[in-house]
């Protein structure tokens, strides 16, 4: 626990002089992949279209979107992306965003519940963006995002700072196994940014008690945290939805490098429990340990590469340095993934 | 001691020529993950005799004793009981109780504690402290303490916060037993062998707290022995009585020796011999049912004779102790084994005293007192749509307690009674009447909780030591009383929850059930076996069945349908009212990925088209009557409404549904899935009590990804008469019936009205001077 607090700890100090110095810097997105990706995933008024999906968008679509634009370093597309999202999905009287939004309906908001993840992602966007480029605009609708998440998506429960998947139907009351998280939703390396632009000691304290869940989820024979995960009694995956690590929680790996979390037991307990031969990446049932499916897209392999990376200084396979647009999701971590080696783990490449 | 080991180890050792394996973990190691028992002095490597190292025998064996998918203990006092049957060589034998737990960070160590008593008496306890992970208990058995039979296990918890005082914070309080850690360790492997038939009475828990039992078979796809392999599995189930029993029929023998599980072997003397270590003495002369060694020397029931009516002869000695005249009713249902006390069966006015229901008179210094009861109301229940029970209330609370706090009645889960205690200097209610709404009551074991919200003077400052305060505010007695009036009784047909919940109407009928199975393979088998000895456990009897292979030699008796749904009688379909249409393509990938699903789509369409504004006014103004009067749409109907034939979803696998047959005289039930081997997983997914309580209505199905029952109600039934015709029973089921139907209500009270005006003005026209 304390040594998990002193790791936070350190993380926060690590990240905060270096995204607030916004000094010159090179994009770590390369714009050639940029391009590849919005020719791929973002359509002309801005919105990132998740096409594995019926071609609809949402709010975490929109807020990878605009990350992936601070990390290529193109305030333009920012601004694009930025007005459809704010057009479009920032439609809430609490001031977060509409989760889902469908080109073939009229609304074309489909649900207006907000979904939390999404908004951390584009509160965080706004925010580097906002020191990056110097725009105070930016960085206003962060802080307004990020309180918001703070007053409506974060409980504090059981002594532990929590985040809300979505503002209704999570809570300790709204559902007999209630409160229900996503452990995929605690996208560690916002946190910092968003106390910067809405200063609170609960960002911390929800950094360290998420991180201090992921050391606790270990279902089944994988010791896997599942996708959706019950906190009213001991940890469990939660009632009414499929108990697998799933789509949702492939992308733990991801945020905790991005974060900097070097703790090499966890990262070592998620590679062993996702890697499949050749570098595939293995959904699996979390109670029985079941392989559900293997997912070959490079853009899911590059969460075991950049694990094996970490871990083990293993280089990034060849193949996949060069980034080819295959889905929105996958897609999306492989630049992700990419962007981050670039910049972290240069000796991987 | 020492000493004393040794001569044990020497005597399993010994016995070990005989007792070389049996059920249970028996290995003699420990598992690196169980506890360290802190008493139990494990036998030391080099002990070991060197006859007990060559057999593998076991020095000790342990029994998992949560029958649940997790024991968590909520709130600031909480408790579970249950109990578990030991042989007489277990009951005599040392043994230690052991469990992990885990605990909510909020716990406060100081002022919480965790008791385990064992037959009435406290086995040990500690304070609950394991907030970071989970922390080993043991605990050794007194001599004398465990008994052959039943034994009742009770963890009780009482837990405060460590800084919060509003009754909010209870619901943050939680521990959880670690299911697979828990289990009774006996110091000798003695106890693992079962030697008589009653010790299937202990055949236990696997550590997922399930429990199976293994039917070889050699001859099992002959039809002519399925009667008698359904009735067998009902004469086992019974006897074990666990929460989640699934049974395995197979030709071959499975692994021997797993917890939680018993194997029997049955078929003639010829063809069980090759599976046995040697043929017990007496199996080519006459029936036969007792353990004996297999191959491996594991101890397993065989059931035998010298030719297949002998096996059923023997079988049929295995059942008929089971059995009980079907019309003299029970006064419990046994639910002992998952939730004690056993639960009382209400048939006719009559009043309970919390002490006969379990509940202790308790006094209580927090802020939220739970307490609980089942209580059990037969089959033909009818009363769900007026009938009141009423709780007389012994209690009392001090002047602390501020007006707005308040007691609340749940019945399954579902609020049924609110009364606020509003006096500012604290009263005593002796027998305080609750009148509670028995609208949530259904067949079988109902669950009632009473929890009393206390909001008190000091915990609006809630100075540093008050959440763990010892001065108690509330207190409940067991003088108290639960009173249910008489209630009309009638069956309705179909009616699922009645099935799930006492095996009606197949219980009671008179006549041999006839059931249909598509084919005698070992899936469809085992499916059926482990929903018929569900079903005996549900109705406590077995219920015995005669194979029939065609719909229409069921007649006018109440038939079961277990079979994979390509391959059943359209018939069959139409008539549990499930969509024929559905019948090829349920369930296989290729379908579900077109979503080429003709009702479906105009449902869409419906949808999209909806899109008028008056009928979205009309819409909304409805779901505003039934949000603040209760009233549907629904219930505002004459005739029943339509029912369109049921369209499997995609992700549902199995499909409980029941309807009437052809002739509209007996109850046909259906059991499908869209291929034997997801019927034989699923049945034993719903086979767990916890989701077998949730079937009802006409049709339920279960989904695997998820784990969940959905129900779709009935909408239109027939009354199935089940009491000699009275009166009294009549006047409540028209009370019942009207109380479900307002319209009518309505239209007769017009008529009655009318017809009193027509009466009234012919009488006054007779009367007095005309002018």
């Amino acid at each position: 626990m304390t040594w998990r607090a002193a790791l936070l700890a350190g993380l926060f100090a690590f990240l905060m002089p270096v995204s607030a110095g916004a000094v010159e810097r090179t994009a770590t997105v390369s714009a050639e992949d940029w391009e590849r990706y919005m020719a791929g995933f973002l359509d002309q008024g801005g919105r990132i279209i998740d096409d594995a999906n019926g071609n609809v968008s949402h709010s975490e679509g929109q807020g990878y979107g605009l990350l992936l634009a601070v990390l290529a370093e193109k305030p333009a597309d920012f601004a694009l992306i930025w007005s459809f999202t704010r057009r479009e999905l920032l439609l809430r009287d609490d001031g977060l965003a509409a989760w889902k939004w469908s080109p073939s309906e009229t609304p074309h908001v489909i649900d207006i519940n907000n979904a939390t993840d999404g908004d951390i992602l584009i509160a965080y966007a706004l925010a580097l963006a906002g020191e990056r480029w110097k725009r105070d605009d930016y960085l206003q609708a962060a802080a307004r995002i990020a309180k918001a998440i703070l007053d409506h998506a974060v409980l504090d429960y059981g002594g532990r700072t929590l985040l809300l998947p979505g503002v209704s139907g999570f809570g300790a009351a709204d559902r007999p196994d209630g409160p229900v998280v996503n452990p995929s939703y605690w996208i560690f390396e916002a946190f910092p940014a968003l106390d910067r632009v809405a200063p609170s000691p609960r960002w911390k304290k929800l950094a360290e008690d998420g991180l201090q869940l992921l050391g606790a989820l270990q279902s089944g024979p994988r010791k896997l945290p599942a996708d959706w995960v019950s906190l009213r009694a001991a940890p469990k995956p939660a009632q009414g939805f499929p108990p697998e690590f799933g789509y949702n929680a492939l992308r733990i790996p991801l945020y905790l490098v991005r974060a900097g979390v070097e703790d090499r037991d966890l990262l070592t307990r998620l590679r062993l429990g996702i890697a499949g031969s050749d570098d595939v990446l293995v959904l699996s049932d979390v109670s029985t340990g079941a392989v559900q499916s293997t997912l070959t897209d490079p853009g899911y392999r590059f969460v075991n590469h950049i694990l094996a990376c970490v871990l083990d200084r293993v280089p990034i396979p060849e193949s996949v340095r060069a980034f080819s647009p295959t889905r929105y999701y996958p897609s999306t971590l492989h630049l992700l993934g990419l962007s981050y080696v670039r910049e972290k783990r240069p000796e991987c490449l | 001691m020492i000493r004393i080991l040794a001569l044990l180890i020497a005597l399993s050792g010994a016995a070990s020529a005989f007792a070389q394996s049996a059920p249970f973990d028996m290995s003699g190691e420990r598992p690196a993950d169980a506890p360290v028992p802190r008493a139990t002095t494990p036998a030391p490597e080099g002990d070991r005799t060197p006859a007990a190292e060559t057999a593998g025998a076991p020095v000790d064996f342990k029994r998992y004793i949560i029958p649940f998918e997790a024991l968590s203990l909520t709130g600031e006092f909480d408790e579970r009981a249950w109990s578990i049957y030991l042989t007489p060589a277990q009951a005599q034998t040392a043994a230690s109780l052991n469990f992990s737990y885990q605990n909510a960070i909020v716990v406060a160590p100081e002022a919480s504690t965790l008791s385990v008593f064992v037959n009435g008496e406290l086995a040990g306890e500690g304070p609950i402290q394991a907030a970071e992970a989970a922390e080993p208990r043991s605990y050794e058995l007194k001599p004398g303490l465990l008994r052959a039979g039943s034994n009742d296990i009770r963890f009780r918890v009482r837990q405060r916060h460590r800084t919060d005082c509003t009754v909010e914070s209870t619901y943050e309080l939680w521990t959880e037993i670690v299911r697979d850690s828990a289990f009774i360790r006996f110091a000798s492997g003695d106890g693992a062998v079962f030697s008589s038939l009653d010790d299937v009475r202990a055949v236990g828990l696997d550590e997922r707290g399930r429990t199976q039992f293994n039917l070889v078979v050699p001859g099992l796809q002959q039809p002519s022995r399925t009667a008698a392999l359904m009735l067998l599995a009902q004469g086992l189930a019974l006897r074990g009585k666990m929460p989640a029993q699934e049974f395995a029929l197979s030709e071959t023998m499975p692994v021997t020796g797993r917890p939680g599980q018993v194997t029997a072997i049955v078929g003639t003397a010829e063809e069980v011999a090759p599976l046995l270590d040697r043929l017990p003495d007496g199996a080519s002369d006459g029936p036969v049912a007792l353990f004996a060694r297999d191959k491996t020397k594991a101890p397993v029931l065989v059931i035998s004779g010298p030719d297949w009516s002998a096996v059923q002869t023997a079988i049929e000695a295995i059942t008929q102790p089971m059995d009980r005249p079907r019309n003299v009713p029970r006064d419990v249902i046994a639910t002992g084994r998952w939730l004690l006390p056993e639960t009382p069966l209400v048939f006719t006015n009559t009043r309970l005293r919390f002490s006969d229901l379990g509940v202790e008179t308790s006094e209580f210094t927090g802020r939220r007192f739970r307490t609980r009861f089942t209580v059990a109301v037969p089959s033909d229940f009818y009363a769900d749509a007026y009938g009141e029970a009423t709780l007389l209330l012994d209690a009392a609370y001090t002047d602390a307690v501020r007006p707005g706090s308040r007691i609340d009645i749940y019945v399954n889960g579902s609020i049924a009674s609110t009364i606020p205690l509003n006096s500012h200097a604290g009263d005593i209610l002796r027998h305080l009447p609750i009148n509670v709404t028995m609208r949530h009551f259904k067949p079988g074991a109902n669950l009632v909780e009473i929890e009393a919200v206390l909001l008190a003077e000091p915990d609006k400052v809630c100075a540093p030591g008050t959440p763990a305060s010892a001065d108690p505010r509330f207190a409940l007695f067991d003088t108290s009383e639960l009173h249910i009036p008489d209630f009309a009784r009638v069956g309705r047909r179909p009616n699922l929850a009645a099935t799930a919940g006492a095996a009606a109407p197949y219980r009671n009928d008179m006549s041999v059930i006839p059931l249909f199975l598509d084919r005698t393979d070992e899936d469809t088998l085992s499916a059926a076996a482990t929903f018929l000895a569900r079903l005996a456990i549900a109705g406590d009897r077995p219920i015995s069945v005669e194979v029939i292979t065609s719909p229409l030699s069921a007649g006018s008796r109440n038939a079961l349908f277990v079979g994979a749904m390509p391959q059943l009688p359209k018939t069959v379909l139409t008539q549990v009212g499930i969509d024929a249409g559905s019948q090829m393509s349920w369930g296989s990938a290729q379908d579900a990925a077109s979503g080429a699903n003709t009702q479906q789509a105009i449902d869409e369409w419906r949808m999209r088209l909806s899109g008028g504004a008056w009928q979205k006014q009309l819409m909304a103004f409805q779901e505003w009557v039934k949000q603040e009067f209760d009233i549907s749409l629904s219930s505002l109907r004459i005739l029943p409404a339509e029912q369109s034939d049921f369209v499997p979803p995609a992700e549902a696998s199995l499909i409980l549904a029941q309807g009437t047959n052809p002739t509209g005289d007996a109850a046909w039930t259906l059991l499908t899935a869209p291929t034997a081997k997801r019927l034989r997983e699923d049945v034993a997914a719903i086979a767990d009590i916890t989701r077998w309580q949730q079937l009802a209505g006409r049709i339920s199905t279960y989904e695997p990804a998820t784990g969940s029952i959905d129900v779709v109600p009935v909408a239109g039934f027939d009354f199935v008469q089940t009491q000699p015709p009275s009166l009294t029973n009549y006047r409540l089921i028209l009370a019942n019936w009207l109380s479900s139907n307002i319209m009518v209500y309505a239209l007769l009270l017009i008529v009655l009205s009318v017809l009193l005006g027509l009466a009234t003005s012919a009488m006054l026209g007779r009367l007095g001077r005309r002018q």
